[in-house]
């Protein structure tokens, strides 16, 4: 089951996210994607949507996938803050390998870089920089929702986010899981790093990779090129079809 | 507007189908109370090429026009979202008209008997330049189409090159900003764009093909001709034209300025049928909610009035 990030990194990732589908089921992997309720074509407004509503829908999704494709084992992957919701979802179906790429390590964390996003936009185009001052949450005190670059920022969706973490949400049991980094350096960042490290003291597997391309989650820029003639996204999804196919036949999942 | 939207995902079935040697994805609104099969398409913007476009709004856009009696039709152009194939680049020369007529093509044998395009930037050229294709139209929706042709990522360099002399260029290549920013790979690859652009506009006009060798040539030679043309045939057609911008919006200038040659000439000989509206700052790339809920309430109020 694959969990899309959000907002603007939905349609960021929405190639890669095909790309996958089409490697793992030419490797005999059944793969589900699916919008979450208020985003994408599905229904409902952003307004009613929750952290807990995210999960709850990835759950949904992944009971769907077991009857149609009778599949024994589940895995989740997630971008973003599909990460976090991936993790969550995934803690709740047992020892399910988890694939993450360039997740949101904490919720709290993630909205005030998207925040920045906005603020950079701004200076780019010359436009007010007395905000840079402010946060997510003064924008949101006042008023029930924000909006961030023509995305609506809710406040349902941002309190029941915050605090949430990505250890956190893991759960207690140990899983195998594939790290994948989006970004211009070829050395994996600290925070993935000590996250590695503090997950395999706990007793996960984890692989962790770093892919290097240029990825503007936000603000798309002169460099625009198509998902197939990147090297990175190409890197990106043979690492994670390969890395899932081998971990299901670990488990003695066939294809 | 929030009333339409109402209209759920249970109205809408997504559909593969057939164009050339790919195939496309598409998702088919059907409407609350159908108006006669008339079935819109919606084009999205080469920035955000999805079926969703930013902040899911031709979403939002297919269900505030099923409402209005409208088979609504989304989809990903070839290479994109859920569709098969693969994008060499997004050029306003050559926009997907293929991709377009496919839709029509699948949505005639779903019953739409008449069409009514509606496309922005990259959309709104390939809704017009699809549109001699389609023979039952009954309105086209132009939001922020470029006049000029370019490739994507060259909308600054190619303006920067028709509107800066050389020696404007030389004055900016020795600012200390643009000197240290040679260091960076991705500021030179910048750089080289912009250098080739003014390289080719130099060279168009050596070979003879602007106005600075041929004084038979218009001075609006940087006007696409097709979009011209286009728009030209569908006066002829007497298909009503809406044309949508913001008025900060830098296609709305160049709009603005291509309206005084042979763009003018075109508007006036079918202004009983071209609309042209705007609203205040930037509408290109819909960057806020208030223009979003601004863009879908004249489009609804323009197609009611229009295409009743």
């Amino acid at each position: 089951v694959i969990c899309a990030p959000v907002l603007a990194e939905l349609v960021a990732n929405y190639r890669r996210e095909v790309l996958l589908s089409s490697a793992l089921a030419a490797k005999g992997i059944a793969v589900l994607r699916f919008h979450y309720r208020g985003t994408g074509h599905s229904d409902g407004s952003s307004a009613q949507m929750t952290f807990d509503s995210m999960c709850a829908d990835a759950l949904v999704a992944a009971r769907h996938l077991g009857e149609k494709a009778g599949t024994r084992m589940i895995a989740f992957a997630g971008t973003r803050l599909g990460g976090l919701v991936a993790a969550s979802a995934g803690a709740q179906t047992g020892d399910s390998p988890l694939v993450l790429w360039e997740p949101a390590l904490d919720a709290t964390r993630y909205f005030r870089d998207v925040y920045r996003a906005y603020l950079m936009n701004n200076l780019k185009e010359n436009e007010s920089t007395s905000a840079t001052a402010r946060s997510l949450a003064d924008e949101l005190s006042a008023s029930d929702s924000f909006d961030l670059l023509g995305y609506s920022i809710d406040r349902p969706l941002y309190e029941s986010s915050l605090g949430r973490s990505l250890e956190e949400g893991l759960g207690v049991a140990p899983r195998s899981i594939l790290l994948a980094q989006i970004g211009p350096s070829q050395k994996l960042k600290s925070a993935f790093a000590d996250l590695q490290d503090r997950l395999a003291a706990r007793g996960f597997r984890v692989k962790a990779h770093a892919i290097i391309e240029r990825e503007a989650w936000w603000l798309t820029g002169d460099q625009w090129r198509t998902e197939e003639t990147r090297e990175g996204t190409r890197s990106l999804v043979n690492i994670t079809s390969d890395w899932l196919a081998e971990e299901f036949a670990k488990r003695g999942v066939s294809a | 507007v929030k009333e339409s939207l109402e209209v759920s995902a249970n109205r809408e079935t997504p559909a593969f189908f057939p164009a050339g040697d790919n195939v496309l994805f598409g998702i088919l609104t059907q409407p609350v109370s159908p108006n006669g099969n008339r079935a819109v398409v919606v084009l999205s913007g080469g920035g955000s090429p999805t079926s969703l476009s930013r902040n899911r709004l031709s979403t939002r856009m297919c269900r505030l026009l099923s409402a209005d009696g409208y088979m609504a039709m989304r989809f990903d152009y070839h290479g994109v979202g859920e569709s098969s194939g693969e994008v060499g680049q997004f050029h306003l020369a050559t926009p997907f008209s293929d991709d377009l007529v496919a839709v029509t093509e699948w949505l005639k044998t779903n019953d739409a008997h008449d069409f009514v395009l509606l496309g922005s930037c990259f959309g709104a050229r390939s809704a017009l330049a699809g549109s001699p294709f389609i023979p039952e139209l009954a309105a086209v929706v132009l939001i922020c189409p470029p006049v000029r042709d370019f490739a994507m990522g060259e909308r600054t360099s190619t303006r920067l090159a028709r509107e800066l002399r050389l020696t404007d260029y030389v004055k900016r290549a020795l600012h200390p900003r643009v000197l240290r920013k040679l260091f960076d790979r991705e500021s030179r690859k910048t750089y080289k764009r912009i250098a080739r652009a003014k390289f080719q506009t130099i060279s168009s006009r050596v070979m003879g093909k602007d106005s600075f060798r041929r004084r038979d040539t218009p001075a609006d030679s940087w006007l696409s001709d097709t979009f011209v043309r286009r728009l030209s045939d569908l006066a002829e057609r007497d298909v009503p034209v809406l044309f949508l911008y913001g008025r900060g919006d830098e296609f709305f200038e160049e709009f603005e300025e291509a309206r005084s040659g042979r763009l003018g000439a075109v508007i006036d000989k079918g202004r009983h049928l071209i609309d042209i509206q705007t609203i205040e700052g930037r509408l290109h790339g819909f960057l806020s909610l208030d223009v979003q809920d601004k863009v879908l309430q004249i489009i609804g109020d323009w197609l009611r009035q229009r295409v009743a």
